[in-house]
């Protein structure tokens, strides 16, 4: 392998953990996040993967919050999020293209609930958000939230504190 | 650098013009076919309109012995497998589908299980989950709207988890779409007019979401032009076969552009209205049309102005100064729904429809930002945003 895709690789995995792990401490800190997967059916499974054999996590809905579920090699899940490429991942996760438009740009195929789709995309649009800089954030999301600049530090600080503390669960 | 990019496909032939249906037998025989099964509705077959089909295959010398004429409206996982079964004890090889949404739908359902085997149609629900092509299927559509005929998506209830399950794949596009004037001279003009603003609708958002590309934007256009010009003459003479055949093939192409660029907020909002207040589908997209796109007014003004041409014509474009096309383009579909309006009361308004009550509009937003149509719109909309647009559209 090249140089540059193992470091695109290595970019787009890390960005993924930090995106899984992010979701997960996000539904314990922000309500919104919480109401809007207070939607999902308990014990649903999310993946995200880049195709064929690229970085992957899983993500599951507790009864309470959103669980980590770390790094599998296979395994199906409720939800499949995957990228087509690791081109495609990359795009998205160094914020050139947001998730709808990586959509609309046939990036990403969807297996599983579309209801649930837009679900999960609001959750991770409102993660970027309040973790990002603005600036980078509005290019990450359609639409940049009506946030304060003091909620959003006060969120973003409680994010990226707990980070490195969260846990990889196991699957209910 | 722009990372623009995007696909297009459509496999599907389509066999247009007036007596388009005597060019099916040579159809199937090319691809090998002797024993179609034809799937239709009761209304379809009360209107005489499976005589058309029939005549054709008779003067070729060939009897349509397997027929289904009882796909109900809200087609299901039961109807879907035992027609299955039927096809396969009639031993036929092909399916001929007549009719609207649900009669095309169920037959790319059957078309799994009778191609793909197995009797339970739940194992494949979802994207992508067939992976070779299927028997051959036939599209005759018998409004002239859904587009139907050229789409790769199928939506069936599950019978017992009393749930829509969504089924897409390419091969679920038919093989062969049939455009024949006969097929819908017969609609009455209030479903002509609802079903044409259903396939403009298709047109405008294929045209303005975020996956438009050019060449669905060239079937768009093309789709919206014949949609303005052909409804009047319709409406005003419902026998005019050449606007009924404009009309149809323009449902098509539009099929064929939201199909590859998919539709947005209008289609967001107009499936949970349909689902709560129970209206056509083609009512709600023109009660909402204008609506969604003062809403996206901002992001998608430059390709209002260029659908001017074709909604108010080249000299009206022409005339119009550059910075006002945008207005105007939304200002030309609120006269096409005020002719409408004249010739089949086809309501322009929620209250207008007097089948909308005020206390709905809540639960029509909840469920709305849970509409993947959503997801191609080039605004976002929450749920405050949806109730401001379903208050304008009251």
């Amino acid at each position: 392998m090249r140089i540059q895709s193992w470091l695109k690789r290595a970019y787009v995995a890390t960005m993924m953990r930090i995106v899984g792990r992010g979701l997960a401490v996000a539904s314990r800190v922000d309500s919104e996040i919480a109401r809007e997967l207070s939607h999902l059916p308990v014990e649903m499974t999310i993946a995200m993967r880049v195709s064929p054999n690229g970085p992957c996590c899983f993500l599951q809905r507790t009864h309470d919050d959103l669980s980590y579920l770390g790094v599998r090699d296979s395994g199906d899940a409720d939800m499949d999020i995957i990228f087509k490429h690791l081109q495609h991942a990359w795009l998205l996760y160094t914020f050139q293209e947001n998730t709808p438009v990586a959509f609309a740009r046939n990036r990403i195929v969807l297996d599983g609930e579309i209801a649930h789709a837009t679900v999960f995309n609001r959750c991770l649009a409102r993660l970027l958000s309040l973790i990002l800089p603005r600036v980078i954030a509005k290019r990450a999301v359609k639409r940049y939230p009506d946030i304060a600049l003091g909620n959003k530090l006060l969120l973003a600080t409680s994010i990226y504190l707990r980070l490195p503390l969260e846990r990889t669960r196991v699957a209910l | 650098m722009t990372s623009k990019y995007y696909e297009f496909y459509c496999p599907v032939k389509i066999l247009a013009g007036m007596k388009a249906l005597e060019h099916l037998p040579a159809e199937l025989a090319e691809r090998g076919c002797a024993a179609p099964m034809v799937l239709t509705d009761k209304g379809v077959r009360q209107a005489g309109l499976i005589e058309h089909v029939e005549l054709a295959f008779d003067e070729a010398g060939i009897s349509l012995d397997a027929v289904f004429d009882d796909i109900p409206p809200d087609s299901s996982t039961d109807v879907v497998e035992d027609i299955a079964r039927q096809f396969r004890e009639h031993g036929c090889d092909s399916l001929i589908a007549v009719g609207g949404g649900s009669v095309m739908d169920t037959a790319k359902a059957v078309n799994i299980l009778v191609s793909e085997g197995g009797e339970f149609l739940r194992a494949y629900v979802g994207a992508h989950k067939l992976t070779r092509p299927l028997k051959p299927l036939v599209a005759i559509a018998t409004t002239a709207g859904t587009g139907s005929e050229v789409t790769s998506v199928a939506v069936i209830k599950d019978t017992h988890k009393q749930k829509k399950d969504a089924f897409q794949s390419s091969h679920l596009m038919p093989a062969v779409a049939v455009i024949d004037p006969r097929m819908t001279l017969t609609v009455p003009p209030g479903i002509t007019a609802a079903t044409a603003m259903d396939a403009l609708t298709h047109s405008v958002e294929a045209y303005t979401c975020l996956a438009k590309n050019p060449l669905s934007d060239a079937y768009a256009s093309a789709a919206i032009r014949k949609i303005v010009l052909a409804l009047p003459q319709v409406l005003a003479n419902p026998g005019d076969t050449v606007a009924r055949l404009e009309l149809a093939e323009a449902a098509t192409m539009a099929g064929i552009a939201f199909s590859n660029s998919m539709v947005g907020l209008v289609h967001a909002i107009g499936h949970s209205l349909g689902a709560v207040c129970h209206l056509h589908h083609g009512t709600c997209m023109s009660l909402l049309l204008p609506y969604v796109l003062e809403y996206n007014y901002d992001a998608i003004r430059d390709d209002l102005a260029g659908l001017l041409p074709f909604l108010a014509g080249e000299e009206v474009a022409r005339a119009t100064a550059p910075e006002e096309r945008a207005k105007a383009s939304i200002a030309a579909i609120c006269d096409l729904r005020d002719i409408i309006f004249s010739a089949t009361k086809l309501p322009r308004s929620l209250s207008e429809s007097g089948e909308v009550d005020k206390p709905q509009l809540a639960r029509i937003a909840d469920l709305s930002v849970d509409d993947g149509a959503l997801m191609f719109n080039p605004v976002d909309a929450d749920r405050s945003d949806v109730l401001k647009i379903l208050e304008n559209a009251w």
